[in-house]
């Protein structure tokens, strides 16, 4: 088993890196959000209650993520990524990196089921930590990538 | 993605409206249609439509095709398409994710997925899941990876779905979308729709179980008239 490597570092990905579509007024506050933050390493709250009124109750506590570093950005040799978010209950989620879904709960309930929510807090806060270059980043062999995609299909049988 | 599909059905005829000639993208396909209506067919006809120069496919189903098109390397198909495609048949959903974990090793050009109904499980959380593992395990890596085209990847489902909510959730991971219509006299209308671009609509001959197929006029494209009333798609939610 080969040892996981931890760091924090810079994401200079675009503020919509995932590959997925969002609302062309979200994917705009995100760029706005990048630029504030490069430039003053703040984010007004100007910005804030736009990001608060387009995505609703999860906001908030996404912005708690990335204050907590809780997103880390997962990467292969081969350049393929995935996101772990630690949530706040303690668990880490996986949030894919070419399209929408994360394996928490509140997705599938929220954002499938009911279509009350755009995103989750976790899928949010991933777009917010690469706007804000907030990703920790940790490498991992093609495998384990592999392991962490499949980890709960596997558990589920 | 839909290229692989509008090469196995033709350009579209002449009154179907211009196609703009946008940069192509590699948006994922839902093909869907009621038992017999060739959706598999259309999928192995999408592999082997290139000929020798056509893409190298994978093709994975829960069960094993029957015969292929034409004959199976009989008239009409390039022996050379044949040996690009290769068939693989995981019978559960887990050997089926174990497939889709192995393709970073040696991604194909163009992904079949048929029989998706009996892998999607019984939740929504379950459906999506399936789907984002599809394009996840086939999304091209980043910028440290080495550069490649995206795998095409065309997906199978057969209607009705076997919940209110699979269609619903699969629409969210498969914005183009393949709809197969049988018409009297063995022929079926096939709709294929693409965010960004008209409609595209075919009347084809295509054989329900992947056996051989008519003559060539056959498969040629008609132009199909508009169809009026609601879409046939929101019938199944």
């Amino acid at each position: 088993m080969e040892s996981w490597s931890v760091s924090p570092a810079r994401d200079e990905s675009s503020a919509s890196g995932m590959g997925s579509t969002l609302p062309a007024v979200a994917e705009e506050l995100l760029k706005e959000i990048k630029k504030a933050f490069q430039e003053t390493s703040h984010v007004p709250d100007e910005l804030l209650l736009r990001l608060r009124f387009i995505f609703g109750p999860c906001a908030v506590p996404a912005l708690d993520l990335v204050d907590q570093c809780s997103v880390t950005r997962v990467t292969s040799p081969s350049g393929r990524t995935l996101y772990q978010v630690l949530g706040s209950s303690g668990k880490l989620y996986t949030c894919y990196s070419s399209c929408h879904f994360c394996t928490c709960p509140a997705f599938g309930f929220s954002v499938l089921q009911k279509s009350v929510s755009l995103l989750c807090k976790h899928i949010l806060a991933v777009y917010l930590s690469q706007a804000m270059g907030a990703c920790q980043e940790l490498t991992v062999s093609e495998e384990q990538l592999t392991s962490i995609l499949l980890a709960e299909e596997e558990e589920e049988g | 993605m839909a290229a692989a599909l509008e090469r196995a059905l033709g350009s579209a005829g002449p009154g179907t409206g211009p196609v703009p000639e946008v940069p192509e993208v590699s948006e994922p396909v839902l093909v869907l249609g009621p038992a017999g209506s060739g959706r598999t067919a259309l999928l192995l006809q999408a592999a082997l439509a290139g000929g020798a120069h056509g893409p190298r496919a994978l093709f994975l189903a829960p069960s094993a095709v029957p015969r292929l098109p034409n004959g199976g390397g009989g008239t009409g198909t390039d022996p050379r398409a044949l040996q690009r495609l290769e068939l693989r048949y995981p019978r559960s959903r887990g050997s089926l994710c174990r497939e889709l974990g192995a393709l970073s090793l040696r991604p194909p050009d163009l992904l079949l997925l048929d029989g998706l109904e009996q892998y999607l499980g019984e939740s929504p959380g379950g459906c999506a899941r399936l789907a984002a593992l599809l394009l996840e395990t086939t999304h091209p890596p980043g910028p440290r990876g080495h550069p490649r085209p995206p795998p095409q990847v065309v997906a199978a489902l057969r209607l009705p779905p076997p919940a209110p909510h699979v269609l619903p959730t699969l629409r969210r991971f498969f914005p183009a979308r393949c709809l197969l219509s049988p018409r009297p006299g063995g022929l079926v209308g096939v709709r294929l729709s693409r965010p960004g671009r008209p409609p595209r609509r075919w009347r084809l001959r295509l054989d329900p179980h992947g056996e051989g197929e008519g003559g060539e006029e056959e498969q040629e494209e008609e132009e199909e008239e508009e169809e009026g009333g609601s879409d046939p798609e929101e019938e199944w939610g």
